[in-house]
């Protein structure tokens, strides 16, 4: 058991790797009434093509999904989230591109939830009769998520950003995807990632870390599964499309514009690229940019405008989206900015950029939800995330510039826009 | 954790939690006036206005360089609804790095209040112009989110005749009516006599809270303070609607009226019907019969009124609508488990437990809680759930009226309109 302190930084972390693989990280929370915890396989949406005894399998796309959906079952035909409902825990769990999380939070009996999270996510029960029943209830899922312009807006401009990399597919999948998912489809994934050396267990609050690293040991599988070869394919440095446009009901266009470039993601060189992408997507686009402010100040855009960095294995994303009657204007605008960047940052206004983001940082403190997905994020890539406050301060604005220049180009840059002709003509 | 509830000065009361748990501190400013559309779309221009310049920082990029500058400072412009009031003000939220944080933050946002960019005396035309378009472009842009927009419409039909279905946004009428001139005039009318609520949360007492903020409002000339008028909600009855969208799912949504005087025993039964995973609603129409991704039920506290909602396929509207319905019938006979009271009990008390680990959750509770002039801590709350007896559970779900059923689908409307429900 290691605990790991930080400068200037009223949080600690108490963290182990178990001998099976597991890391646990424990952020102590002293006088908190709840304690939370998550559970996360290092698994998502992404993770479709794998090496399977010998050989590459392809799952059908919406399986870390679907698998998250389906763990909760019961043998007895139950669901893990009614048992955590006996002592008032709120449980949850999320499926991202890269990450299956699930997790609860509670006032009471913290340990016996504990134990019901690591017993639950470690013993599936799947059937043909489940199974289909599943699929009814996701095919719902999809109907919803469909008709939200925000979502569909996302996934345009990720199939246009990518043209190999899973990043490209939803997350969710497609009805006819997910009707090619079995029970035996669901086992192969399952057992593949579904082991410790390939989880993180996050804990927030007033607990006991040797307890939660007990409990851990007792109950996880011992042996060290060794994971096999994923393959995310050979991405071209250009965008699949440059434009992509859908019509929906939406009195207002929404776009999103990405641009994508290889880069680490992992490691102490990936956490370093993490941290330039996300203080870049401030200074080029954040709240206080020259960009958004000008846009915003001639009505180009709305209040709804935003700019994040995402992360993908050997590839970071960069996404700024919003409401405009004038899609084309923002891109324009956008790379007449970066262009005036990669000449130079202002110093001063990078420092308060800085400071800005070290502020959100420690607020971040606060949110044990968000702090444990940062960290169960950060395992994955093989660091801590309060190490990141240490290396905002390392950052200068030079590499920015470089940074921005390096991103945005023509050939790496796309436009997705939902717009309802309709309306607006 | 030390609470301090005071008026500080004629019509504004301080309320200080002082605690060093967090990292974060917060603080809001909440004016408060009866609801009409006029108001609504005037309350909530207008912290949007004011959050585009003062005399000293006159736009948007100075004002976001001194927010960075004090490590991400956000002051945020805010607006919100409960029944028939509406709240119109702004929160902030802040880390203390330097020591001076209060001090700094609380005179930004009397900036932001008391001292806004001006031209000839009133406020910018081109700020009000451009928030203007915003706000009637937010108020299209409600059918986005297909539910929200459900339980919106279903809102002003349940309460058509009544302040309690005004949109807190407003119309894109009244919205269109604002001028500079006319918004600076209501304005000074609003700050000069609307009652006031400030909230602090984080690491400095009540007498360092409450002279910062008096000195903020040293430069505000308070009048006679306006009185918030008590009123009841008319529910309209048996009302049917059906609305038809480009839309692959269809929302369905019920809402009830609950003759209660005490809303704890109202939000358990809604926490039985449709409050989380062990519910009738998740279990049995979600779970065993696979007929909609997202259901659940939540009581409006306010308007004293329950809605059942569920995100179905269309083509199944009427047997989702039986399935709900057939939920709450169950509770009105009495068929509920001790095993439900005691899951949705326990729900509760933790939801209610867990406020008061985040400054915002508290931040709501207590707006809400002096409203409804209801002062009992979460704790307090949550031990008067957990004291709630079966029979006030039945007493309490048989005195909610079937008020309105509305549905927003994709499909043929002749489809889906269908003999109204026998009414409860």
């Amino acid at each position: 058991m290691k605990e790991n302190c930080y400068p200037n930084i009223n949080q600690k972390m108490i963290s182990h790797t178990c001998g099976n693989g597991l890391k646990i990280c424990v952020f102590p929370k002293p006088g908190f009434r709840r304690s939370y915890a998550m559970l996360a396989v290092n698994y998502g949406s992404i993770d479709i093509s794998f090496d399977l005894g010998g050989e590459k399998y392809t799952s059908p796309l919406g399986v870390a999904h679907f698998l998250e959906h389906k763990v909760f079952e019961q043998p007895d035909g139950g669901n893990a989230l009614q048992i955590f409902a006996k002592t008032g825990a709120s449980p949850n769990a999320f499926t991202g591109k890269t990450m299956t999380a699930y997790h609860f939070s509670g006032t009471e009996k913290f340990m016996h939830n504990l134990e019901i999270l690591l017993s639950f996510v470690t013993s599936p029960y799947f059937t043909d009769e489940n199974v289909k029943k599943e699929q009814g209830i996701i095919g719902q899922e999809i109907s919803m998520v469909n008709d939200r312009p925000g979502w569909r807006v996302y996934e345009n401009l990720m199939s246009s950003l990518y043209s190999v990399h899973p990043a490209k597919d939803s997350i969710i999948g497609t009805v006819e995807s997910i009707g090619q998912i079995t029970r035996d489809t669901l086992f192969k994934c399952y057992n593949t990632f579904y082991v410790p050396s390939n989880m993180t267990l996050c804990v927030a609050g007033d607990v006991a870390p040797e307890k939660v690293i007990s409990a851990a040991e007792s109950i996880l599988r011992r042996d060290k599964v060794i994971l096999p070869e994923r393959d995310y394919g050979n991405e071209p440095g250009a965008v699949s499309r440059k434009y992509c446009e859908e019509n929906m009901e939406t009195p207002i266009p929404v776009f999103a514009i990405g641009t994508k470039c290889a880069m680490k993601t992992a490691g102490e060189e990936g956490m370093r690229n993490r941290v330039v992408a996300e203080l870049a997507a401030d200074v080029l686009a954040g709240p206080a940019s020259s960009l958004y402010t000008s846009l915003y100040g001639d009505g180009t855009v709305s209040s709804d405008f935003d700019s994040e960095a995402m992360f993908f294995p050997g590839s970071i994303a960069m996404m700024i989206s919003g409401e405009s009657r004038e899609p084309k204007r923002v891109l324009e605008a956008v790379y007449k900015r970066v262009e005036r960047l990669s000449d130079g940052v202002d110093v001063s206004y990078f420092n308060r950029i800085k400071k800005a983001n070290l502020g959100m940082k420690l607020r971040s403190l606060d949110k044990v939800k968000s702090l444990c997905h940062e960290q169960a994020d950060a395992v994955f890539a093989g660091y801590d995330y309060l190490d990141t406050m240490e290396i905002i301060n390392e950052i200068d604005a030079d590499e920015i510039s470089a940074f921005l220049k390096k991103f945005f180009k023509e050939e790496n840059t796309t436009l997705s826009v939902i717009d309802n002709k309709q309306v607006n003509e | 954790m030390n609470m301090t509830y005071k008026e500080i000065l004629p019509g504004i009361k301080l309320r200080v939690i002082e605690s060093t748990r967090f990292e974060t501190n917060c603080i809001s400013v909440s004016f408060m006036a009866g609801i009409s559309d006029e108001v609504a779309s005037n309350m909530t221009l207008l912290p949007r206005v004011l959050r585009r310049g003062t005399t000293k920082h006159p736009n948007m990029k100075c004002l976001a360089a001194a927010l960075d500058d004090m490590y991400g400072t956000r002051i945020e412009p805010i607006s919100r609804k409960y029944g028939d009031v509406m709240t119109s003000g702004f929160i902030c939220d802040f880390v203390d790095v330097d020591g001076d944080a209060l001090k700094n933050t609380v005179k930004l946002l009397g900036e932001i209040l008391f001292d806004p960019m001006l031209c000839d005396g009133i406020f910018s035309e081109d700020y009000v112009s451009g928030e203007r378009v915003n706000l009637i472009d937010e108020i299209k842009s409600e059918i986005n989110s297909k539910m929200s927009y459900a339980f919106k419409k279903i809102n002003e039909h349940m309460f058509e005749d009544g302040s309690f279905g005004v949109d807190e946004l407003g119309t894109e009428e009244e919205a269109e009516k604002i001028s500079a001139k006319s918004l600076y005039r209501f304005y000074r009318k609003f700050v000069s006599e609307a009652p006031c609520e400030i909230f602090f949360c984080g690491k400095y007492s009540f007498d360092e809270v409450a002279y910062e903020v008096s000195k903020m409002f040293a430069g505000c000339q308070r009048g006679k303070i306006a009185k918030l008028a008590v009123t009841t909600p008319e529910f309209a009855r048996g009302k049917r609607i059906c609305e038809k969208m480009d839309v692959s799912q269809a929302c369905l949504v019920i809402g009830m009226s609950a003759d209660v005087s005490d809303i704890y025993p109202a939000k358990l039964v809604t926490s039985i019907i449709g409050g989380g995973t062990t519910s009738k609603l998740f279990t049995n129409v979600r779970e065993k019969e696979s007929l909609c991704y997202s259901t659940g039920a939540t009581f409006h506290s306010f308007e004293k009124a329950m809605f059942m909602y569920a995100g179905i396929d269309p083509n199944n509207a009427d047997i989702a609508e039986k399935a709900v319905m057939r939920e709450f019938e169950n509770c009105v006979h009495g068929n509920i488990t001790d095993e439900e009271i005691s899951d949705s009990k326990k729900g509760m008390i933790d939801g209610l437990l867990t406020t008061e680990d985040s400054i915002f959750s508290m931040e709501a509770f207590w707006l809400r809680a002096s409203l409804l002039n209801d002062e009992r801590t979460p704790s307090e709350a949550a031990a008067a759930v957990k004291n709630i007896k079966r029979e006030m559970i039945e007493k309490t779900v048989n005195d909610f009226r079937l008020s309105t059923v509305y549905l927003l689908t994709g499909t043929e409307v002749e489809k889906v309109e269908r003999k109204l429900l026998s009414e409860h």
